[in-house]
């Protein structure tokens, strides 16, 4: 290895870790690779609630059947929806290209025709979970609502 | 001081030239090709298992609705396409084809030029497949040293796993590795502080996962919730003094590599989150050219 391969290298690594250094103190998720290591960094209380993002979905006249996100039902995963949650709260028709995604990993399955974003929280109280359980509708959608307002 | 004094003192080093010379001794302080072999081994062995089992879920992405699809940063500036079937496939084949045709190709050493278009190839591939996993919402944490490993695997030339020939640049490669693994420990403190402030510590984040996510074993600790906290000083404490791993004797390193590996399969037993990318690269600590070549170097000292 030559000056010019050992000064390249040396470059290289003070760039890639240069940029990673000023990533974990100003980046955000947006900058990966070199955006900060977020793994489980948030505190969280000790009384409050845990919660967890799940699906509700309805087939042609069937019942709320509670759906928990997997790449394998709908192509993204809980963590997936919790990232965007802002965006399905703001625009539930987004609900509309879960569906979408949904029928084109499940073709030879009945459509979803109503679907809900719900959170399911745990209440925590002194660091200890009560085991009581709240659920709240966070996002609703309907293919029918939304092919009637397409028609109007 | 005249100039007659000066002139008679032995010419020592400036400070700049130490410090340029410590800086290159450090980077690229030679270790054998075998161990860049042994290590490429196992990171295109590790490569298929990753993609195939452990994190497929790139590959639904393709069929997700691109109305989902909210590229990071480098995939809005290259500009990457938008998921489609078509494009996982590619990316998620093509990187096993090309990693099982590294593995031959060491195992023989044979083509070496060829290696190194293909462990390029491999890391493009598997740079645009992080893109594609991580644009839909959630980033993982867990590959920065893997993805490094890729990065710099191919620039350490033709290495075949029995020449114990020292190598600047395969020294220089494995570094980078390593480097990457303890930023990933040290970084990962700052974070927890920046986001979760020093009451990262006594808060109930891994009281949080357990709820969300732990075992048999993890779900009892609910209840000693000291227990929980106790572990939350430790990890911070551990990644705050990791840097320390780079700088201490080989045989302490190892000792901290198992240490490490013991704690991040503790973790899985109890939340199961495991940062296998990152556990791989913990290997880079070690002196990986010692599982062919032990008979080797002995016959030779017999010899």
């Amino acid at each position: 290895m030559g000056a010019t391969g050992r000064r390249g290298r040396l470059v290289v690594a003070a760039v890639v870790f240069g940029l990673l250094v000023v990533g974990a103190f100003v980046g955000s998720d947006d900058h990966f690779p070199l955006g900060p290591f977020r793994m489980y960094a948030t505190s969280s209380q000790a009384t409050g609630q845990v919660a967890v993002v799940a699906l509700q979905m309805k087939t042609e006249g069937s019942d709320w059947t509670l759906v928990r996100p997997s790449p394998e039902s709908v192509g993204m995963n809980v963590a997936e929806f919790e990232g965007q949650l802002p965006r399905f709260e703001d625009d539930p028709d987004l609900l509309g290209a879960v569906a979408a995604s949904r029928a084109s990993l499940h073709p030879d399955e009945p459509a979803w025709t109503d679907l809900r974003i719900i959170r399911q929280s745990t209440l925590v109280v002194d660091k200890v979970p009560t085991g009581e359980v709240v659920e709240t509708v966070l996002a609703e959608w309907s293919a029918d609502a939304a092919l009637d307002e397409g028609g109007s | 001081m005249t100039g007659a004094q000066v002139a008679e003192r032995p010419p020592s080093p400036s400070v700049r030239s130490r410090v340029t010379s410590a800086v290159n001794g450090w980077w690229f302080s030679p270790v054998p090709l075998a161990r860049v072999a042994a290590f490429r081994v196992l990171v295109y062995a590790f490569l298929p298992l990753d993609v195939l089992v452990l994190r497929p879920w790139g590959a639904a992405h393709g069929y997700v609705d691109p109305a989902l699809y909210r590229p990071l940063l480098i995939g809005r500036l290259l500009p990457l396409p938008t998921p489609t079937p078509l494009l996982v496939q590619v990316l998620q084949y093509g990187m096993v084809v090309m990693a099982v045709t590294l593995l031959v190709l060491i195992a023989r050493d044979r083509a070496s030029r060829l290696q190194t278009w293909l462990g390029a190839g491999v890391f493009v591939f598997y740079l645009e497949w992080m893109v594609v996993s991580f644009s839909y919402g959630k980033v993982d944490h867990d590959r920065f040293a893997f993805l490094v490993a890729l990065a710099v695997l191919p620039t350490a030339g033709r290495a075949a796993l029995r020449d114990m020939t020292p190598s600047p640049a395969a020294g220089w490669a494995m570094r980078m590795v390593q480097v990457g693994v303890v930023a990933t420990y040290f970084l990962a403190a700052i974070a927890k502080v920046r986001f979760g402030g020093w009451g990262w510590v006594n808060s109930t984040t891994i009281a949080r996962a357990v709820i969300r996510r732990g075992t048999m074993l993890a779900d009892p600790l609910l209840n000693m919730p000291w227990t929980l906290q106790l572990s939350q000083w430790f990890i911070l404490t551990l990644e705050f003094v990791s840097p320390v791993l780079l700088f201490v004797r080989p045989k302490v390193q190892q000792y901290i590599v198992a240490f490490l590996v013991a704690f991040h399969v503790m973790t899985f037993l109890m939340i199961r989150i495991i940062f296998m990318p990152h556990v791989v690269c913990l290997a880079a600590f070690l002196p990986l050219e010692r599982v062919l070549n032990r008979r080797t170097t002995e016959s030779a000292a017999l010899g």
